[in-house]
């Protein structure tokens, strides 16, 4: 007999209860969720503020070294 | 948050590519996803324990398995079933863990890999008194990860060559070639088990 064979013998034991494993399941994928989700928002949250903010200052230096503002419309 | 049984139920009869398309529109693990995790829970289970070897790691194997299929979830492509995409996931978790707890261990006790190495390079006679699936077991210890990973599904799940290519990323013939070398591999270490076998496969 091809002694290959001999691994489909060994029994598989019996699967853990769906509660216990799906418990199990969330118990991992809830904390890595809720990290990219931080990761996502900080990400996104900080360079929106950073596109923001690089507007009003562009237009304070300009405001300090020309004495003007930008257009109505343009101001930040 | 938690998928309601109503739903799942709901989402039974759907097939495997509809309810994997559907768990990939949810934001989170909503009722496809809970409903795949129902349907495959025991196929994952076995691929992990026969690869993991023990029910300690499979569980944990398994329930991985499951949050890097959530992570993964939008991208299945359809190119082979959604089945033996999901093995593929399955093996290649399984193989990572396995990786790295071995590097564990060389860091713990640099002298556990060569104990292991050494235990398959035995070449047992005709009279030891050792069970045969035994020796099968320990001389698969000591092949690599992914040759191991690659006769337990061809040999103990059955897969055929065709799945098995999908699951490695690889053609039909390579696995086949592969198969055949491992065992020309094993039967130089452990005569007695494939002598025979070797001369009738040529």
């Amino acid at each position: 007999m091809d002694p290959f064979e001999k691994l489909a013998e060994v029994e598989v034991p019996p699967v853990p209860p769906a509660q216990t494993f799906t418990a199990g399941v969330r118990r991992k994928l809830h904390p890595r969720l809720l990290a990219l989700h931080v990761l996502e928002f900080a990400f996104g949250a900080t360079t929106w503020a950073l596109m923001h903010m690089t507007a009003a200052l562009a237009a304070a230096a300009r405001y300090t070294l020309t004495g003007t503002w930008p257009d109505r419309e343009k101001r930040p | 948050m938690s998928a309601d049984a109503a739903d799942i139920t709901g989402l039974a009869g759907l097939p495997d590519e509809q309810l994997a398309a559907q768990a990939a529109r949810e934001g989170s693990d909503g009722a496809a996803f809970t409903a795949l995790m129902e349907r495959y829970r025991e196929r994952v289970w076995r691929v992990c324990w026969r690869v993991m070897g023990s029910a300690h790691d499979a569980e944990d194997a398994a329930q991985e398995v499951f949050v890097k299929l959530f992570f993964e979830r939008g991208r299945f492509a359809g190119r082979s079933s959604y089945s033996t995409w999901l093995h593929a996931v399955a093996i290649r978790t399984c193989l990572m863990l396995r990786r790295s707890r071995s590097r564990r261990l060389r860091r713990e006790e640099p002298g556990d890999r060569e104990r292991i190495e050494a235990q398959a390079d035995v070449n047992p006679t005709a009279t030891d008194a050792v069970d045969a699936s035994h020796d099968i077991h320990r001389l698969l210890e000591g092949l690599d990860e992914e040759d191991r990973a690659l006769v337990l599904m061809r040999f103990a799940e059955n897969h055929d060559y065709e799945q098995l290519a999908e699951m490695f990323g690889t053609t039909p013939g390579a696995c086949r070639m592969r198969i055949s070398r491992i065992r020309e591999r094993l039967a130089a270490k452990a005569g007695r088990l494939f002598g025979e076998t070797v001369e009738t496969k040529g």
